[in-house]
């Protein structure tokens, strides 16, 4: 039970980071921050609101 | 459906025009009440009346003559991209000085719209303008508007449809430039006007261009300026017996024909004394006193930002301890491995926990900015900053991206684009990063509210100020060595006050608190994990801490921090990850000394021990915590503003200096602290 709780647990956590990891990775390569930090520039490619 | 019709939205900075964006497109972008809030193009898609209207908001300018990066990019999109209306938006109560930039687009030879924004403005100013008669004089469509309150935006919208579809006929009446030069545009026209690279330009206002000698323009149509200096016909400066230089005489016949409209379409009140603007800015840009309050302003943000923030900050301080706590227990109930329980408490709920438990004091840092800048003091503060700018070799102007680095880096640096000299941008850009943001406020917060409680405020307040100082320090060097050279004149339009908005400060706020969630959430979500990793195991597997590969990277770069008072593994390791978001190295914090823990012990006994005695034991003391911040606040930005200013500088060399001055700086003035502290008996 423990074992089985463990991978349902952190599969998707583990799943997650590296999703978050990757996309920020490409957000760089085209030229976007990997993290947005809000700074209004709006053509920039990690902006997608409006 | 009929056909898309895209429109260029062009006026001067600070006319409204994002807030006219804003309003045709229900966007939010950010609006500043200071000149440069909009450095790139935006667009922005709206539906009307069956129509699909694209808006292009372009940077705010003065004129269409190339003398800056917005200016250029202004001019090439309506030019090159040939857009089916120009919309140009222009500011009622200051109306002289913003239909200069009409009669340029005018000439352009596209169809234009003028939407006078802000008619209440002028109407509380006494100013009758009659909409009418202004249309028949200048040839275009004047709508009146008030952006702000969306009043008359279905008008415009109609207006632009019906011009795009030729309903209404543009018709723009030509500046008269005198007999001699009107000549000489007749006839530069006819030597130009089989140029094969001239048929995108209107050819009057191609010819003013070629008069003028602009370069750029000379440039895109192939034309050599010796061989045109040369030319009989077009060698205009030369020979023409003009009272001064060629563009002056053109400028000072656009404004004449200015007036002269005015003077027909525009009745103003005798003005008597000063307005309520004039007298707050004869008080806060006072030569002995615009500094000193300056100063003033910024230490009550902060301790604003300290005093009512930390009464949230406790709140959520002790919500992630308890969290931490119930979710260990729970994952140890239900028998899950120990390295989940410690990847969850420790990595994700210490580690992102650690970083959004500051977000109350992020938000209150940004709520005073907002008000500063939204009531119209930030576009004092550049032109306070002048006279101290103006003696590194640099005008005001160049403080203004500087401002805007408070919040973040990479707009700072995008906003150089707003100054003329490339060597001058250059300089902003090298020095802008030195201006601490927003990201690197948890660090001062933890470490101040550790090691100087009851002074946050003045510790934190004194980095922002080191920040400003060591930025014009720097800049003085890069101006008398790489980028010598005098100060441009700086001419700038001060905004009228105004009462900030709750609407408009909230956006600021919202923007700022949602980033820096959505990063926590992500990439220093990513970060934690990676760093729990490599603090909890080696090739070998799960170890201690001390054993694991992050400990071995940290115990590598440790001996160059020794000399600063931080020599150990752990705080290099921390500032490693600062690289990547500045964030990171609270979160990386958290996650090594367990702070998630300290936290949870913070909250039950009411107080910081556990904070104090994790750090204290990791070998800080109140001065190598204060050259800790000393060093993150100069240090070597994060990747993104790294890559803007590979972007904006287009140059690895100047890249690479960047990340290594700025290591090196941070490191001498951090050691200039510990040591010369050390010997002070600090």
């Amino acid at each position: 039970m423990g074992t089985f709780l463990t991978v349902i647990i952190a599969v998707p956590i583990i799943g997650y980071a590296i999703y978050a990891l990757v996309k920020s990775i490409k957000q760089e390569i085209k030229g976007g921050c990997s993290g947005c930090a809000g700074c209004g520039v709006k053509d920039c490619s990690s902006r997608k609101e409006d | 459906m009929s056909k898309s019709i895209t429109i260029a939205l062009a006026g001067n900075p600070n006319s409204g025009k994002t807030t006219l964006f804003n309003a045709f497109t229900g966007a939010r972008h950010s609006v500043g009440n200071w000149p440069g809030v909009t450095v790139e193009k935006k667009e922005g898609k709206i539906q009307h009346n069956n129509a699909q209207i694209n808006i292009v908001d372009l940077p705010g300018t003065y004129s269409l003559s190339p003398y800056s990066l917005e200016e250029v990019v202004a001019r090439n999109y309506i030019v090159d991209e040939s857009p089916d209306v120009v919309l140009n938006i222009v500011d009622a109560s200051n109306i002289e000085r913003n239909l200069y930039l009409s009669t340029q687009l005018m000439e352009l030879g596209k169809p234009v719209v003028i939407a006078l924004n802000m008619m209440d403005v002028a109407e509380k100013r006494g100013h009758k303008i009659d909409c009418k008669k202004l249309s028949e004089l200048l040839g275009v469509p004047v709508v009146p508007i008030v952006a702000a309150q969306k009043k008359g935006i279905q008008d415009l919208l109609n207006t632009i449809v019906d011009v795009s579809k030729g309903k209404i006929i543009c018709n723009p009446t030509d500046v008269d430039y005198g007999k001699e030069i009107e000549a000489k545009i007749k006839e530069t026209i006819e030597v130009i006007k089989d140029n094969i690279y001239a048929h995108k330009f209107n050819p009057r206002w191609l010819a003013l261009k070629v008069l003028e000698e602009d370069e750029a323009i000379l440039k895109t149509i192939k034309l050599n300026l010796s061989k045109l200096q040369s030319h009989e016909q077009i060698a205009a400066t030369s020979e023409m017996s003009l009272d001064d230089d060629f563009e002056s005489v053109i400028v000072d016949r656009k404004y004449t024909h200015i007036a002269k409209i005015i003077s027909k379409a525009v009745k103003k009140p005798k003005v008597f004394g000063l307005t309520t603007s004039d007298k707050i800015d004869k008080v806060l840009t006072n030569k002995w006193l615009g500094l000193p309050i300056f100063a003033g302003l910024m230490y009550i943000a902060f301790w604003f930002t300290f005093s009512i923030g930390n009464i949230f900050l406790d709140l959520i301080d002790g919500y992630f301890g308890a969290l931490g706590e119930s979710v260990g227990a729970s994952l140890e109930v239900a028998g899950t491995a120990d390295w989940l329980n410690s990847l969850v408490v420790d990595g994700i709920i210490g580690g992102v926990g650690g970083v959004l438990t500051f977000v109350p004091n992020i938000a209150f840092l940004f709520i005073a900015i907002g008000i500063l800048e939204d009531s119209g003091y930030m576009a004092r503060v550049a032109f306070i900053m002048d006279r101290a700018m103006r003696k590194v070799g640099l005008s005001g102007k160049a403080f203004i991206p500087m401002l805007v680095g408070f919040g973040c880096s990479v707009p700072a640096i995008m906003g150089t684009r707003t100054l003329e000299e490339e060597n001058d941008r250059l300089t902003a850009i090298l020095v802008s990063p030195f201006m601490s943001c927003g990201a690197r406020l948890p660090i001062y917060i933890l470490f101040a509210g550790v090691f100087f409680p009851g002074k946050e405020s003045t510790v934190v307040y004194s980095l922002y100020m080191l920040g400003i100082v060591v930025a014009i320090l720097a800049a003085l060097t890069f101006k008398k060595t790489l980028f010598k050279g005098a100060a441009v004149p700086f001419i700038m339009e001060l905004p009228p006050y105004r009462i900030p908005t709750i609407k408009g400060t909230g956006i600021h706020v919202w923007e700022r608190v949602k980033a820096y969630i959505l990063k926590a959430g992500t990439v220093i979500f990513s970060a934690c994990l990676v760093i729990w990793f490599i603090l909890n195991f080696n090739l070998s597997g799960m170890v201690e801490m001390q054993d694991s590969i992050g400990a071995g990277i940290g115990k590598v770069f440790a001996p160059i921090f020794a000399p600063l008072g931080f020599g150990n593994w752990q705080a290099a390791l921390s500032l490693i990850t600062g690289l990547l978001a500045k964030e990171a190295v609270v979160g990386s914090m958290a996650v090594i000394y367990g702070l998630g823990e300290a936290v949870g012990e913070a909250a039950v006994d009411g107080d910081v021990v556990g904070f104090i005695s994790t750090l204290k034991t990791a070998g800080f003391t109140q001065l190598s915590a204060y050259a800790f911040m000393v060093f993150t606040l100069l240090y070597t930005p994060c990747v993104a503003v790294i890559g803007v200013v590979k972007r904006e500088t287009n140059s690895w060399k100047w890249t690479g200096f960047s990340v290594a001055y700025q290591f090196v700086v941070a490191w001498v003035i951090a050691l200039l602290v510990y040591q010369v502290g050390g010997l002070l008996g600090f």
